[in-house]
């Protein structure tokens, strides 16, 4: 389950971006080819965001099929109230 | 207007306020930075001290650490061999590997399914790799999450086996594709099987670019060929401590 150490990492990125405000939205790109499944990684981030500003945030997953993206796996953006 | 529908009649007074609306912020950071920080640390560190390295990874049981077994004393001649074993549980392989000449240490994951840069860091710790030495780091066996982690290693290796079919390398696209080296391993095995080996190596080079060795541990194809590919690995060693 490597879906819960990734969604781990979006709380610490978009937490620490935050600043202390409410995160109520959070973008990720994940590329084709990088082993990660959309759903297992919304179930996992809702897991990692409670008790954090990021707890209500609902996670966009983009699955991106460049060729030269296949790899990629980036939170894109935030936002936050 | 309407909030709900966009209809343009008056809200009904009394209804909430509608939340303010967020502010949007662009962040593009990669959700391994941290990981692949450590990596970085990790190959400086490596490099620096004239380390060759390595980064072994195939499915469960693909022969990997039996290939190993057999590529150590073929290796040892060029300096010593330091082994990282990743498994979820168990210092078998570990213990294997040091029967066969390698100085080892095993990192158990316990639930986690890959080894990642800081496991990685802590065992260098430990090690404490001489210049001149290769260190090889055999990864938990599983081609799906290793293949998202940069350990720090200068190269990667990746081990299919025969019994597991001609399809792997588009099956599990990422890590073929991030090899800088495959293996197919048991290749003594193919009278057996109906392995097409052609289409195998034609799988592969859909995916990446690495080139393909044909290994049996159980009767030694190959394993010279793939001792003096990592020598050329070693070759980088002798270099960085130039
Ligand atoms: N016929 C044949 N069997 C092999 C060969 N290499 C390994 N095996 C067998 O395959 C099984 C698994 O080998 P290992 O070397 O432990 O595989 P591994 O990839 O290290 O496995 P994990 O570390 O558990 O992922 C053992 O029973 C080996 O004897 C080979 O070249 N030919
Ligand atoms: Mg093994
Ligand atoms: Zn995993």
């Amino acid at each position: 389950m490597h879906e819960l150490g990734l969604a781990r990492e979006i709380v610490r990125i978009v937490t620490r971006a935050a600043a202390g405000a409410r995160v109520v939205r959070v973008v990720v790109r994940v590329g084709a080819w990088s082993c990660v499944e959309p759903t297992a990684l919304g179930l996992c981030f809702d897991l990692a965001a409670a008790g954090t500003p990021a707890a209500e945030a609902s996670l966009e997953v983009k699955r991106t099929e460049a060729p030269s993206r296949l790899d990629e796996l980036v939170v894109e953006e935030m936002e936050v109230v | 207007m309407c909030g709900t529908c966009g209809c343009g009649e008056a809200e009904p007074s009394g209804a909430p306020e509608p939340e303010a609306p967020g502010r949007t912020v662009r962040l593009e950071e990669a959700i391994l930075g941290r990981n692949d920080a450590l990596a970085a640390e990790n190959r400086r560190r490596l490099a620096e001290a004239g380390v060759a390295s390595v980064d072994l990874l195939g499915s469960p049981g693909a022969g990997k650490t039996t290939l190993l077994c057999r590529l150590i004393p073929e290796l040892a001649a060029a300096g010593p061999i330091l082994v990282v074993e990743g498994d979820q549980a168990t210092d078998g392989d570990a213990r294997r590997v040091r029967k066969a000449g390698a100085r080892a240490i095993q990192v158990n994951t316990g639930s986690g399914c890959h080894l990642d840069a800081a496991m990685v860091a802590g065992a260098l710790d430990r090690l404490d790799p001489p210049p001149g030495s290769l260190v090889v780091i055999e990864n938990v066996g599983n081609l799906i999450c290793p293949a998202m982690f940069d350990l720090g290693a200068a190269a990667r290796v990746v081990v299919a086996s025969t019994p597991e079919g001609e399809e792997k390398p588009l099956k599990y696209p990422h890590a073929f594709r991030s090899a800088d080296l495959v293996l197919l391993a048991k290749v003594d095995l193919l009278p057996h099987l109906r392995f097409d080996v052609a289409r195998f190596e034609e799988n592969v080079r859909a995916v990446g670019s690495a080139e393909v060795i044909r290994v049996s541990a159980l009767d030694g194809t190959g394993v010279t060929e793939v001792a003096r590919w990592l020598l050329t690995v070693g070759g980088e060693r002798v270099d960085a401590r130039a």
